[in-house]
């Protein structure tokens, strides 16, 4: 479990049934306090899926959907579970959409193939490079799992398919990102 | 099991989602192939290269931004006529950006207080000086708050024409007040730092908002409370997080402007352009 996996659990806890209730009544207060706790997640999410350039724009997307709709939050699922599906959705909706634009992963320079000599911290920017070459669906699944450490289950509700195939998605996902990472110049 | 069949299981074997039998049938495998441990060790080293990612720090005026856009949704859903409430309500992001970080800034640094206060030792923080008491005093009682000033410092109530003479210099709110507030009474009030002007106005449903303008460095003014500062169009300017309101203060040319008792970014906006208008007026 890295550090990230941590905090998204401890935000996770943080959301409960009365700031829920206070949102519902459209208090500033209340949404504010349910931003400050989830916007983490929600960001750090659509950058990987969409890129810094749309990453605010989308994220602000999301809040204005949750706290719009959020009446129809059931309470079946975990109020992040809900979350995470909202947002993914906006993200691959607005992929379809932009289906020519190349995910723009990296505020600096790009990443050049050029160059195989990959130091560590640059190991880390090919991953992300890597990740917005692949399949934008498969990219999703594979952020559940290995940035938010997300279970099979949750990965299942949140993009809603059968738990049974979280396994050979995510099997799908990390052979089509080594090939990506060796042309990067990766070096396992 | 073929190798096949086990490369299938491989990523619920590396993320230990596989009942224990399955496990256990995959781990033997495991023992004995080389081209299926290649491929783990693999999954193995994507997975930590995943794990050294550094998470993207959202923009600080990303709330703000947001909260624009909510605000504009709720006026087009109230006023579906008057379609000019977003653009207008963007304009001003774009200029007053800065200052809506700050108060960005504030209330998570507000938050972030309210958090600790329980269980934190912040005796300290309560500073003795009048002007921190004003402050506490304000959030719950705008009235018993004034008259902690007024006990404490020699102060003069005066008309607006008064106050440029006892000052040396034309105050803002003597040329215009800013709009849908009116001024209940202003005082010149001989404070430690300075001599500064008060203007104690009321909104239309009957609150309170207050004006200084004076002379000294704001800081000192917040001492003991939990603040920020930050940087607004090249200027330092310093917030408060009241209860349920903010305390802001800002330059103007050579003095400042410190208002208590806002309600929103909505309103420090519109102050900040207010206090703008009438500096380039003088
Ligand atoms: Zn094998």
């Amino acid at each position: 479990m890295t550090s990230n996996n941590v905090n998204s659990q401890k935000e996770a806890s943080e959301v409960g049934a009365e700031l829920l209730a206070s949102c519902l009544a459209g208090d500033r207060r209340g949404q504010l306090k349910l931003y400050e706790s989830t916007h983490g997640l929600v960001y750090r999410l659509m950058v990987r899926m969409v890129g810094f350039q749309e990453a605010a724009d989308l994220t602000q997307q999301v809040y204005l959907k949750l706290f719009s709709k959020i009446d129809q939050f059931s309470g079946h699922s975990r109020f992040e579970t809900w979350l995470y599906r909202l947002a993914m959705n906006e993200a691959l909706q607005y992929l379809r959409k932009n289906s020519r634009k190349k995910t723009a992963v990296l505020a600096g320079d790009p990443v050049s193939p050029q160059r195989p000599e990959a130091e560590r911290g640059e190991q880390r920017e090919i991953l992300e490079v890597a990740m917005s070459r692949i399949d934008p669906e498969l990219r999703s699944i594979f952020l559940l799992r290995e940035v938010e450490g997300m279970s099979y289950r949750d990965i299942a509700e949140v993009v809603e398919i059968p738990e049974g195939t979280v396994g050979s998605r995510l099997n799908r996902a990390r052979r089509d990102l080594q090939n990506h990472l060796l042309e990067l110049g990766w070096r396992a | 099991m073929s190798c096949s069949e086990i490369q299938n299981l491989l990523s619920a074997y590396h993320d230990d989602e596989l009942d224990s039998d399955i496990r256990e049938k995959v781990a033997k495998h495991l023992v004995n192939c080389v081209s299926c441990v290649r491929e783990l060790s693999l999954f193995e080293e994507v997975s930590q290269l995943a794990a050294d990612l550094t998470p993207p720090v959202p923009p600080s005026n990303l709330w703000a931004e947001l909260e624009l856009r909510l605000q504009a949704e709720t006026s087009q859903q109230e006023h579906v006529v008057s379609q000019s409430v977003a653009p207008a309500r963007l304009r001003f992001l774009r200029k007053y950006s800065a200052f809506i970080v700050a108060a960005t800034l504030l209330f998570a640094v507000g938050v972030g207080y309210l958090n600790q206060g329980d269980n934190s030792h912040n005796a300290h923080h309560h500073s003795s000086s009048v002007f921190s008491q004003y402050l506490t005093a304000f959030e719950n009682d705008p009235d018993s708050a004034q008259q902690i000033l007024l006990k404490n410092y020699t102060n003069d109530l005066v008309k607006s024409e008064q106050a440029a003479r006892l000052l040396g210099y034309q105050p803002a709110i003597a040329r215009d007040l800013p709009a849908d507030y009116e001024i209940v009474a202003s005082y010149v009030i001989k404070m430690p730092c300075c001599t500064c002007l008060q203007t104690v106005c009321r909104r239309k449903d009957g609150s309170q908002i207050v004006i200084f303008e004076h002379d000294d460095e704001t800081t000192e003014w917040f001492d003991g409370q939990p603040k920020i500062n930050a940087t607004c169009g090249g200027e330092e300017c310093c917030l408060v997080n009241l209860d349920e309101r903010i305390a802001a203060s800002w330059k103007r040319g050579k003095r400042h402007i410190t208002v208590i008792g806002i309600r929103d970014i909505t309103e420090i906006n519109e102050l900040i352009a207010w206090s703008d208008q009438s500096r380039n007026k003088i």
